[in-house]
């Protein structure tokens, strides 16, 4: 778990040099590729959480969507037909939006269960939660990387007025219903659900993403 | 007695099968109704392609059930961004290609949404079953299509092949868009075995598989399934692999053994034959322990203390040692560069020929390596070992004193000078080493006054008592006996000699005296002690006894026949034989032997 901390917190447009060659800066399609890769990561530790929670808390399936994600509010193309209607720029707007949400209420997340020493459960998965804001913020200055790096490309046009305040995306509610303070066992398993569907979209919007930006490679 | 017993058995028999046959009742109940308990149920949802999906039931035992229309699907879609529906939808089309399943199409499907399906009955009273879940993980994408090998090589025995196998993503899946990222599984077995071999995941859509057999059938199949999801889709159709091998094997396999048998066989007739030598050069004979002069059998385990008896006795005691093979061939003598020729010889042997002769210069290497011991015979009779050996007879015929009637003195108990008999031969191997008081220039050496004495003593006792010779006359024989001892003994009188001469010195003396050790000064002192009335009496002046015993070698022969001596005496030998016996646990080895015998 240690390892994969490290290995979350280095930096995405750091050089790769393979031995003997020449070192370039990353290309988009290298850019692509770890960013892909490091949501890829986060989906499987959010999927792995969830169903570690679900199965610990709570063994019947038998929850009809109460809860209500705090990321309801940014608009998502729910299918292949939306998601390809939108624009490079929108999606990756999305996609910033999305991570953008993320960070605080994981944060908040790990806080929790650190702090909620009675259950095992929580103790063992503290780490996971850690881990996963961590490559979240990561995440989130990757594309936000390989945005600039299409801009600067072009891309996509320079018509993108998020890359400023990053932090304004995310609505004012996010952040208010989650500074209660006192999560328990339910919020945790609400928070965990509504991520690891968030971080599908966000995996899967950034395949998108790089198969109609760079369709040659591995599409 | 019969009829108590007959009834108690009977009524156990018709209990056992009363309980027999409802056992049998009950289990053929449940087989009976095994279909009809089981209630309609879902067996689940998939999608192919993430953008439809298709549930599927099973009517399950109820035999009124199997009309189409009987079990209804309704569902409920929960998209955050609209108002959530509280009614239920029922399904928007059931298929008709296949019984039993519902098709949600494009229309009526959302990803990363809460889907909630339900399995009524017609009237919807009754409720079967129930499922939830998003779109995005029921994903199990169609078997991939276009399975197709190509042979890489086969090998140059013709036994193996490898192939390169390689297939098309399914029609379904769009990943050219990147909404689909699928992994491939290929599976291959040799047709007989029922064990599949499956290959590492992969995103590639091609493979190689490498030592595959020839004449065998194989068959390869893949599946995939979507990147992050744990089930995979169907397999794929087989694909059936058969390569003949071109060379028969059977002519190859036959020449190796036949090979491997005649090496073998030529191998065998080798060793047979060569038995001996092979033996000899494998395994050489190791040469046991020896020791000159030491029976082997002493080396053996367990006799070792015979052997530190022996070698740390008594030198004078040690006749095993003292074979006819001794150790002359051990005395290092280094002659430079006159070696002793017949001529050297003869000039020691004649004075009349000293004219020709050069004063050999003999030098003898005092180092204790090889030399003898002290009571070595044989060293005198050696005539290159020691040139004081030919003055025997030289002595004996040519001496111009008065020795004449003391070599014709056949009474002499111990000096039998010309006939070399054995005086020095019988005491030959207790030979001892002596101190040289004094060189006389007419080439006499005085011997240890205490000798000289004894020697004095003893045949002024023994022998000269009738005649009553003279004081001086003694003496002289005295010296002359001396020298001829001196002569007999190559400058050394033997122990038994002193022994006999004194028969009052004790053993002990006798030995400390042969071992020359300077601790030996007591018994020499009281040697001195002993005798010194007689000197103060009957001796002539003769020199002082020195305080310590001083030995030194004869250097050589002058032309006057005297003896040269090394002026320095070296202490060597003393301190050689003062050595203890170094015996580590005991045990002596032969390299150590020349330590203790010098």
């Amino acid at each position: 778990i240690i390892l994969r901390v490290c290995l979350a917190t280095y930096s995405f447009d750091a050089a790769i040099c393979a031995h003997g060659q020449e070192c370039h800066a990353p290309s988009l399609a290298d850019l692509f590729d770890r960013v892909i890769q490091q949501s890829s990561r986060v989906h499987g530790i959010s999927s792995e959480l969830h169903s570690d929670y679900e199965q610990y808390f709570f063994p019947s399936k038998n929850h009809i969507g109460k809860r209500k994600c705090h990321t309801y509010s940014i608009l998502t193309p729910a299918d292949k037909e939306n998601a390809q209607r939108l624009g490079r720029e929108e999606l990756t707007e999305v996609i910033l939006r999305l991570l953008g949400a993320w960070g605080d209420p994981l944060s908040q997340l790990h806080r929790s269960m650190t702090q909620d020493q009675n259950q095992d459960f929580n103790h063992y998965s503290s780490n996971k939660a850690l881990e996963m804001s961590d490559m979240v913020h990561e995440l989130r200055s990757g594309v936000t990387k390989v945005a600039e790096k299409m801009k600067l490309l072009g891309v996509i046009s320079n018509a993108l007025g998020y890359m400023s305040s990053p932090e304004s995306l995310a609505p004012s509610s996010v952040s208010s219903s989650y500074e209660r303070g006192d999560f328990n066992s339910i919020d945790h398993h609400d928070l965990l659900y509504c991520f690891r569907r968030d971080s599908n979209k966000v995996k899967n919007y950034l395949r998108i993403l790089k198969c109609t930006t760079l369709p040659e490679l591995d599409c | 007695m019969f009829p108590a017993e007959l009834d108690v058995m009977a009524t156990a028999l018709s209990v056992l099968l009363f309980l027999h046959i409802m056992t049998v009742s009950a289990q053929e109940s449940p087989s009976d109704q095994v279909l009809p308990q089981k209630r309609p149920h879902l067996t689940g949802c998939v999608s192919a392609n993430m953008e439809t999906f298709r549930c599927r039931w099973n009517a399950g035992t109820f035999l009124n059930l199997s009309e189409p229309g009987d079990l209804r699907l309704f569902y409920i879609n929960k998209k955050p961004t609209h108002v959530s529906p509280k009614e239920w939808s029922e399904c928007p089309h059931y298929s008709t290609d296949r019984a039993d399943e519902c098709f949600f199409n494009e229309n009526y499907t959302s990803i990363w949404t809460y889907y909630s399906v339900q399995l009524r009955s017609r009237d919807q009273s009754v409720l079967y079953d129930e499922d939830f879940f998003h779109v995005e993980e029921i994903v199990r994408p169609d078997p991939p299509v276009g399975l197709n090998w190509t042979l890489l090589n086969v090998s140059l025995t013709g036994t193996h092949f490898d192939i390169m196998v390689s297939w098309v993503p399914p029609q379904s899946a769009d990943v050219e868009t990147g909404w689909m990222t699928l992994q491939y599984e290929v599976q291959y077995r040799e047709a007989s075995s029922a064990l599949w071999k499956v290959v590492d995941l992969q995103k590639s859509t091609q493979r190689s598989l490498y030592g595959l057999q020839t004449n065998v059938n194989h068959e390869v199949r893949v599946r995939c399934r979507m990147h992050g999801l744990k089930h995979f889709g169907e397999f794929s159709n087989s694909v059936f692999i058969h390569i003949p091998s071109k060379v028969s094997r059977f002519p190859v396999a036959v020449l190796l053994i036949f090979a491997a048998l005649c090496l073998v066989g030529i191998l065998m007739l080798v060793i047979v034959s060569q038995q001996q030598k092979l033996m000899v050069i494998l395994l050489p004979p190791v040469p046991g322990p020896k020791i000159r002069g030491i029976d082997p059998e002493l080396l053996k385990k367990g006799k070792l203390g015979e052997l530190t008896s022996i070698l740390g006795g008594y030198p004078e005691l040690r006749p095993e040692l003292y074979n006819s093979d001794p150790w002359v061939e051990f005395i290092d003598l280094d002659i430079e560069e006159q070696t002793l020729t017949d001529l050297d010889t003869d000039c020691l042997v004649d004075r009349s020929l000293s004219s020709n002769c050069s004063p050999v210069s003999i030098g003898f290497r005092d180092d204790d390596s090889g030399r003898a011991s002290c009571c070595d015979p044989d060293l005198p009779s050696d005539p290159e070992a020691s040139p004081l050996h030919p003055l025997l007879p030289n002595r004996s015929s040519s001496s111009p004193d008065p020795s004449d009637p003391v070599a014709s003195d056949p009474s002499s108990p111990v000096h039998s000078p010309t006939t070399g008999e054995p005086p020095f031969a019988v005491p030959g191997r207790e030979d001892l080493y002596t101190q040289v008081s004094e060189v006389r220039p007419s080439g006499e050496v005085l011997l240890a006054p205490e000798e000289q004495t004894d020697v004095e003593k003893t045949t002024s006792k023994d022998t000269e008592k009738e005649t009553g010779v003279e004081k001086e006359k003694e003496n002289a024989k005295k010296e002359i006996q001396l020298l001829v001892v001196n002569a007999d003994h190559g400058g050394y009188t033997s122990e038994l000699d002193a022994g006999k001469l004194t028969p009052r010195m004790s053993a002990a003396e006798m030995s400390e005296s042969c071992q020359r050790e300077d601790s030996s000064s007591v018994p020499s002192q009281a040697f001195v002690d002993y005798q010194r009335p007689y000197l103060e009496s009957d001796m002539t002046p003769v020199s002082p006894l020195p305080p310590a015993p001083v030995y030194t070698m004869v250097e050589g022969v002058d032309r006057q026949n005297s003896l040269l001596l090394t002026p320095n005496p070296t202490p060597a030998p003393q301190t050689i034989i003062q050595k203890a016996l170094p015996t580590p646990g005991g045990y002596l080895t032969p390299d150590l032997l020349g330590d203790i015998t010098p």
